[in-house]
């Protein structure tokens, strides 16, 4: 779980911070200790978002079809309303994060179903 | 139990086989194709097929354990996993642990007809028994179990592992 959360961490951080510098190249890596610190506290909490996503699946995943329309909805719902390409690069950070555990999760549980019902 | 036969013998062959569908097994008729693990039977020897699968089911349905500093008989459905260490194993009900002599890779093979198979190095699990199971990092897999035990299927048994459940 540990290994998880720091993967999770520290991938969040270079890529909302790597993402941020193409996008907006006036920010320098060195121009300020607080704007290092406001990535590292938004992947922060988009680490514990996704943590906390991982253990809901468990809940989830009959329902995987209708949990990737809403996660697919929430996210086009969130570009309509303020649209950047940045706020679209990290969505699809999000959204292929948690599409790709529920699927698997997904097709996991089918097969295990299917076996155990034989 | 997955049966591959010719029509016309389908009817006979359930008939006659119905107290064994719970193996996980495949038996396909003689001149039949069929491409993975499975045991060739002939209609007219039936009988070799019945006294296997009698002998599957009468050796392997109980395993027994030492709780407590005695003998116990327990049925294999009842097991939930297996853990094994250098000389013996441990396996485990839902409410007991029984130690056994027997090394782990001896009771996998014994096991493997029953739903049981190993997630790593050290545990075979009941499939039956298992919960749900849930991606992890490295291509791991975390195994809920249903006595709300986790156990780990590490990367190299993956593969075997999707393949017993079926997957492509």
């Amino acid at each position: 779980m540990k290994e998880r959360i720091s993967l999770r961490l520290c991938s969040s951080f270079v890529y909302l911070f790597f993402m941020k510098f193409i996008f907006a190249s006036t920010i320098a890596l060195n121009e300020s200790i607080i704007i290092i610190l406001f990535y590292f506290l938004i992947a922060t909490l988009m680490t514990i978002f996704l943590e906390a996503f991982h253990y809901l699946m468990i809940d989830m995943i009959k329902y995987t079809k209708v949990i990737i329309c809403v996660i697919l909805l929430l996210s086009i719902g969130i570009l309509y309303f303020q649209y950047s390409s940045y706020y679209l690069v990290i969505l699809i950070y999000i959204d292929f994060v948690m599409i790709n555990d529920l699927l698997k999760s997904y097709k996991m549980y089918k097969s295990l179903i299917e076996f155990q019902s034989r | 139990m997955k049966i591959i036969c010719r029509k016309e013998n389908e009817y006979q062959l359930n008939r006659l086989l119905k107290e064994y569908k719970f193996l996980d097994l495949v038996v396909v008729e003689k001149g039949l194709d069929y491409v993975g693990l499975c045991y060739y039977f002939s209609m007219n020897d039936i009988d070799s097929l019945v006294d296997y699968l009698k002998e599957l089911t009468s050796q392997g349905q109980w395993l027994v354990g030492v709780y407590n500093d005695t003998l116990e008989k327990v049925s294999i459905h009842k097991i939930i996993y297996i853990e094994g260490f250098s000389k013996e194993a441990y396996f485990y009900t839902k409410d007991k642990e029984y130690v056994i002599k027997d090394k782990l890779y001896e009771l996998e093979e014994k096991l493997k007809p029953y739903g049981f198979i190993r997630i790593n190095k050290s545990i075979i699990i009941n499939i039956n028994e298992i919960k749900y199971i849930i991606p992890e990092i490295y291509s791991r897999y975390s195994i809920y179990m249903n006595n709300d035990i986790v156990l780990v299927l590490s990367r190299n048994y993956v593969k075997g592992f999707k393949e017993r459940l079926g997957m492509r």
